[in-house]
C-alpha cells in the first residue's frame, strides 16, 4: 500500500517536472512535500535530477578561461588603489567639475607616458664573491648580494618608483605615500613606501622570499595582492606551485648579508649549500641526500668560500672534495667515511 | 557525493584560507561550469549567470582570510550561488511560482544543499545509466533532455498518451535517483 502511494507520488512529481500536471495535482505535491522531511527530500532529489539533466545553457557556451580571466581583472581592479583613482577621489572632494579634470587626467596620464617611453634605465650587477651598493635617485640604497642585478630608471618620474631585481637585495628605501617603491622580482611584486626589507628572488631557485625588517610592505602576484606584512615576518613564495605562507622568522638572519656576514641558524646542510652555490657561483653536489639533512648553525665574516668550506666539515658529519683548493668552481660534498 | 571530491575541497579550502591563488583557479575550475548551470535553472540568462556566479568566486577571494570552519565548500557554494540567484529575482520582480515555493522554503533547501549532484556529476551517471533502460524510456528521457521536447511532442513522436510519456520518464528519473541512493552513504 504505502509503495502504491509513493509510486503515484512519483508520478505526479514527474508531472510536476514536466510541467504536465493540472493545478489540484500541483497543490498534492507541494502538500505532500510539506508532510515531512523526509518526502521533501525526494522531491528535491527529483527535481535535482530533473534540473541537472535540463541545463537551460549549452554547455560549450560556456568559456571558463574567459571568466576567470574577467574576475582576476576584476579582482585586480578593487585590490590597488591606483594613482588615477586617487586623484579621482581628492578631485571630487574638492567639487572639481568632471570634465575638467577629465581633460587634465587624459593629458597627464598621457606624458607620464611619453615620460616612461624616454626613460633612461640602468642596470647593476654585482659580481659573485662580492657585494655591491647602489644609491637611487630618492635617496634608497640598495645592497644587492653576489650574483644580482638591478634595473632601475636613472630618475624616478611619474606615480610610483618601480625597480626590477634579480636574485636578491636588502632595501632602505626612503618614504612616500604618493610615489610607493615597487621591486619587481621574478612572479612577486613588493610595494613599499618606506621601509628596511630584503628580496631574495634568484631564478634557479624554486622558492622567492621577502623578509620586512622595518615599515610596512604590501607583496602582491600576478595583480594579486598576497599579503601585507609585518616587521619581522617572512613570506615564502613557492614559484612551481604559487603556494605561500607568511611567518615570524629571524629577518635579521635574512638581511645580514649586507654587512658581510653570513649566518645560518639552525638550517639543513642542503640550504647552506645552496646559498653558497649561489654566492660564490659554485657548482655544489651533495652525493647522498641524507647528507643535506644534516643542520647547521655558523657565522661567517667575509670569509673565502674555502675557509667556510674547512669548518663545515670540521662541525658536520661531511667531507668533500674541490677542483681547486683557493677558487673552486666545483665541489663534491661526501658522507664521512 | 564523491568523498574524493570532498577531501580535496578540504584542500583546497585551507590553501585558499592561507591565500593560495592556485587554491582559487582550481576552486574555479572546478565549480564554475556546474555553478552556471545551476544558476540557469532560476534565471535563464546565462550572462546574468555568469555575472553571480563569477561574484560568487570574487566574494570568496576576498573572503578568504576571514573564511571560518565549514563543512562543506561545495555546499557553501551551492547556497552562495543560489541566494544570490533569489536577490536577483527580486530584483527584477519575475518569480514564478515554484520559485517561490523554493524561497518559502529555503532552509529546507539548504539542509539538502550537501546532497545536490551538479550538472557534470549527473552527466557521467547518466551516460552509465542510459543502457541500462528500456529504449523507449530512454528515447523519451533523451528527447526531453537534449532535444528539448515538450511530453506532448514526445508523445506524438512516440505515438502513445501523454499519461506514458509521463511513466517512461518516470521510470529513468526513479533509476537515477536508485543509483543516487547506491551512492550516497550517509556519515
Amino acid at each position: 500500500m504505502k509503495d502504491d502511494v509513493q509510486n503515484n507520488m512519483e508520478q505526479l512529481i514527474t508531472a510536476f517536472l514536466l510541467g504536465s500536471d493540472t493545478p489540484e495535482e500541483e497543490r498534492t505535491v507541494l502538500d505532500w512535500v510539506a508532510e515531512s522531511r523526509g518526502n521533501s527530500r525526494i522531491f528535491h532529489q527529483y527535481k535535482n535530477i530533473w534540473d541537472a539533466s535540463h541545463p537551460a545553457f549549452q554547455e560549450k557556451s560556456i568559456d571558463r578561461e574567459a571568466a576567470f580571466a574577467r574576475v582576476q581583472e576584476r579582482l585586480h581592479k578593487k585590490n590597488r588603489i591606483s594613482t588615477s583613482q586617487l586623484v579621482l577621489r581628492i578631485a571630487a572632494a574638492l567639487a572639481v567639475p568632471l570634465a575638467a579634470f577629465s581633460i587634465w587626467a587624459s593629458v597627464t596620464m598621457h606624458s607620464g607616458r611619453i615620460l616612461a617611453k624616454n626613460e633612461v634605465r640602468q642596470t647593476v650587477f654585482a659580481p659573485f664573491s662580492s657585494r655591491t651598493q647602489v644609491v637611487l635617485s630618492d635617496g634608497s640604497k640598495v645592497w644587492l648580494n653576489s650574483g644580482s642585478s638591478l634595473e632601475y630608471p636613472a630618475v624616478f618620474r611619474g606615480k610610483e618608483r618601480a625597480v626590477a631585481l634579480k636574485g636578491e637585495a636588502f632595501f632602505e628605501v626612503e618614504s612616500s605615500e604618493k610615489m610607493p617603491f615597487i621591486v619587481k622580482a621574478g612572479a612577486v611584486e613588493v610595494v613599499a613606501t618606506g621601509t628596511e626589507f630584503n628580496v631574495n628572488a634568484f631564478a634557479a631557485d624554486s622558492i622567492s622570499t621577502v623578509s620586512l625588517r622595518k615599515g610596512k610592505v604590501g607583496v602582491f602576484s600576478e595583480g594579486l595582492r598576497l599579503s601585507e606584512l609585518n616587521p619581522g615576518e617572512r613570506l615564502c613564495y613557492n614559484n612551481s606551485n604559487r603556494f605561500y605562507s607568511v611567518r615570524n622568522a629571524d629577518v635579521e638572519d635574512d638581511c645580514i648579508w649586507k654587512d658581510g656576514v653570513l649566518s645560518f641558524n639552525n638550517v639543513p646542510l642542503e640550504r647552506v649549500f645552496k646559498r653558497l652555490g649561489q654566492l660564490y657561483n659554485l657548482n655544489i653536489t651533495i652525493s647522498d641526500p641524507e647528507i643535506g639533512r644534516n643542520m647547521f648553525k655558523g657565522t661567517f665574516d667575509n670569509e673565502p668560500v674555502s675557509e667556510i668550506m674547512k669548518i663545515i666539515s670540521m662541525t658536520t658529519p661531511i667531507r668533500y672534495s674541490t677542483d681547486s683548493l683557493y677558487r673552486p668552481k666545483r665541489i663534491t660534498v661526501l658522507p664521512l667515511r | 557525493m564523491a568523498n574524493l571530491s570532498e577531501s580535496e575541497d578540504l584542500v583546497l579550502l585551507e590553501a585558499l584560507k592561507m591565500g593560495s591563488q592556485r587554491a582559487f583557479s582550481l576552486l574555479f575550475e572546478k565549480y564554475y561550469l556546474d555553478l552556471v548551470m545551476f544558476a540557469g535553472v532560476y534565471i535563464h540568462d546565462q550572462d546574468a549567470c555568469e555575472d553571480i556566479v563569477q561574484n560568487v568566486f570574487m566574494e570568496l577571494w576576498r573572503g578568504h582570510e576571514t573564511l571560518g570552519v565549514m563543512s562543506s565548500l561545495r555546499s557553501y557554494l551551492i547556497v552562495c550561488t543560489r541566494n544570490r540567484c533569489f536577490n536577483e529575482l527580486e530584483h527584477r520582480k519575475v518569480i514564478s511560482e515554484h520559485v517561490r515555493f523554493e524561497m518559502r522554503n529555503k532552509d529546507v533547501f539548504d539542509s539538502h544543499a550537501d546532497e545536490y549532484i551538479m550538472f557534470s556529476e549527473l552527466k557521467i551517471l547518466i551516460d552509465k545509466l542510459l543502457d541500462k533502460l528500456k529504449p523507449a524510456e530512454r528515447q523519451a528521457f533523451e528527447l526531453s533532455r537534449t532535444g528539448g521536447l515538450t511530453h506532448k511532442k514526445i508523445a506524438v513522436i512516440q505515438n502513445c498518451s501523454v499519461k506514458t510519456v509521463e511513466a517512461r520518464i518516470c521510470n529513468v528519473l526513479k533509476t537515477i535517483r536508485g543509483s543516487i541512493e547506491k551512492n550516497y552513504e550517509p556519515i
